[in-house]
């Protein structure tokens, strides 16, 4: 029955943030809009600008929630999340660096190639070492790299504009999603989600400790590279298509983990699901405290959400 | 350089003893249009032309809507100089909003305005340029009589934006 009550509450979230909106079509207006019915310039709000913008959100919900149910699971670590490999500074800061260099158009493969490289990178220091330290070292040192060459690239902007672009995209937004964006982000994102699932079994196995785990036959050295691949996919299409949005897959398992399961497998798709239904619900909140001209960016509103709840499993831990 | 006129932009300054053989003008920073045409005024030997007959065409009683759209998706109402110059040109701005503002997607998919006014399409490349990188919005674009207008025209607050508007007057006409 909870399994069943989360996926309607997240298809009710995606739905809902199709009937709102800032032209204020009525329930009949979007209906008949959905299915092509009724004035094209409804037509156009609907299937053109709410459509692909409810489902970015669900998809990049999906990724981060189940990216940080797995990273979770294999951390064991409850304060882990998907920024924990790096993946979303590495993303930043291929978008950033092609802000830099006046490419806005290549914005989404730049954070693509940067993220794939950000997976190599963090591949190749945990080497072949086993165990989460390792990986969650590479991670943070990646991660932390990124940053920092973000903050020069910040620091070298050409002229203020440049520097207000990259400061706006890294709040995260999907005011200009379409449907290029949500196939390319949904095809990424289904992959990596699948990848991840696939970890499930040896991530359940992995609570027994690392030692017992590899003497059950759980390829620590595997499960790592699918994991690292899994979250590079999704949170590196997610940041490509709609900048940094935080804090998400960081609590969002958390919801899970107290309300339906504690099992690191069955976590994951659930994750996925409360991701998708959080930043759906997220989008909608900040689609309603947006006024004329004054955009509250999604990202700032997912942080302004998760610190306290990031803060209160910190202080829960220690 | 000595030109024989030095022609300054609002708050530009340059010291006289730099050019002693030079006439400075200094353009007063102006978002209507009593004002660009006193700028236009000011400045010796320059055909003020386009700026009277744009005046003459400001109550024109067949007046087409227009909207303003800047690269970044950013509109401007009354009491900037944009609706200045679309009222100039015989337009009517379909913004009522005063100032600056950047409305939401749907808003601007909503309007139907006779002429788009654009700016700043050909400027430096923005990833919030949502004019371009919206396909509803670039489409909407499309679907509508088009005038360009250069970003350079607008902050001259004379001269250029008399230019602005007589180009606006060609696409309303």
């Amino acid at each position: 029955v909870k399994i069943f009550l989360l996926i309607l509450a997240c298809l009710l979230a995606m739905a809902a943030n199709l009937f709102v909106g800032a032209s204020g079509l009525s329930v009949t207006e979007v209906s008949r809009a959905l299915l092509g019915q009724g004035d094209p310039v409804h037509v156009t709000i609907v299937q053109d600008l709410r459509l692909p913008r409810a489902l970015l959100a669900v998809i990049i919900g999906a990724g981060l929630g189940a990216s940080g149910a797995a990273l979770q699971g294999y951390t064991r670590n409850p304060l882990a999340g998907p920024g924990i490999l790096g993946f979303s500074a590495m993303a930043a800061l291929g978008a950033v660096i092609a802000l830099y260099f006046g490419w806005s158009a290549g914005v989404p493969i730049a954070a693509l190639i940067s993220t794939a490289l950000g997976a190599v990178l963090v591949i190749g220091l945990v080497g072949r070492r086993q165990g989460r330290d390792v990986l969650v070292l590479a991670g943070v040192g990646v991660g932390a790299l990124a940053t920092a060459v973000t903050g020069l690239a910040m620091n070298f902007a050409s002229n203020p504009w440049a520097l207000s672009e990259i400061a706006y995209w890294l709040m995260g937004s999907l005011r200009n999603a379409d449907a290029d964006a949500v196939i390319m982000a949904g095809a990424l994102t289904t992959a990596g989600i699948a990848l991840l699932i696939f970890t499930g079994k040896d991530l359940r196995t992995l609570t027994l400790g690392e030692d017992t785990a590899r003497t059950l036959g759980v390829n620590l050295r595997a499960v790592q590279i699918i994991l690292i691949i899994g979250v590079a996919l999704c949170v590196g299409s997610g940041v490509a298509v709609a900048g940094a949005i935080g804090f998400v897959g960081l609590f969002v398992p958390h919801l899970v983990r107290f309300t339906i399961t504690t099992d690191p497998a069955r976590l994951i798709p659930l994750s996925a699901f409360a991701g998708a239904g959080t930043l759906a619900l997220a989008d909608l909140v900040a689609k309603f405290l947006s006024g004329p001209g004054t955009q509250l960016y999604l990202g700032i509103l997912t942080s302004l959400i998760g610190v306290p709840i990031f803060l209160w499993l910190a202080v829960r831990r220690t | 350089m000595q030109p024989e006129i030095l022609v300054l932009g609002p708050s530009e300054h340059v010291r006289d003893a730099m050019l002693p053989n030079t006439q400075i003008v200094s353009l007063d920073w102006v978002e209507d249009w009593d004002g660009v045409l006193k700028n236009v005024y000011k400045i010796p030997g320059l055909d003020p032309g386009p700026a009277e007959v744009a005046t003459q065409v400001r109550n024109s009683d067949n007046q087409k809507s227009v909207l303003y759209l800047s690269r970044s998706g950013g509109t401007a109402g009354p009491g900037t100089y944009v609706d200045a110059a679309i009222q100039m040109a015989g337009g009517e701005n379909i913004v009522t909003t005063p100032g600056w503002f950047t409305p939401d997607p749907e808003w601007i998919i909503a309007q139907k305005p006779d002429v788009i006014l654009t700016s700043f399409f050909d400027a430096y490349e923005s990833v919030n340029a949502t004019g371009l990188r919206n396909a509803a919005i670039a489409e909407f674009i499309t679907q509508h009589q088009r005038v360009d207008i250069p970003g350079a025209l607008w902050p001259c607050a004379g001269p250029g934006l008399a230019e602005a508007a007589a180009l606006i007057r060609e696409g309303v006409e």
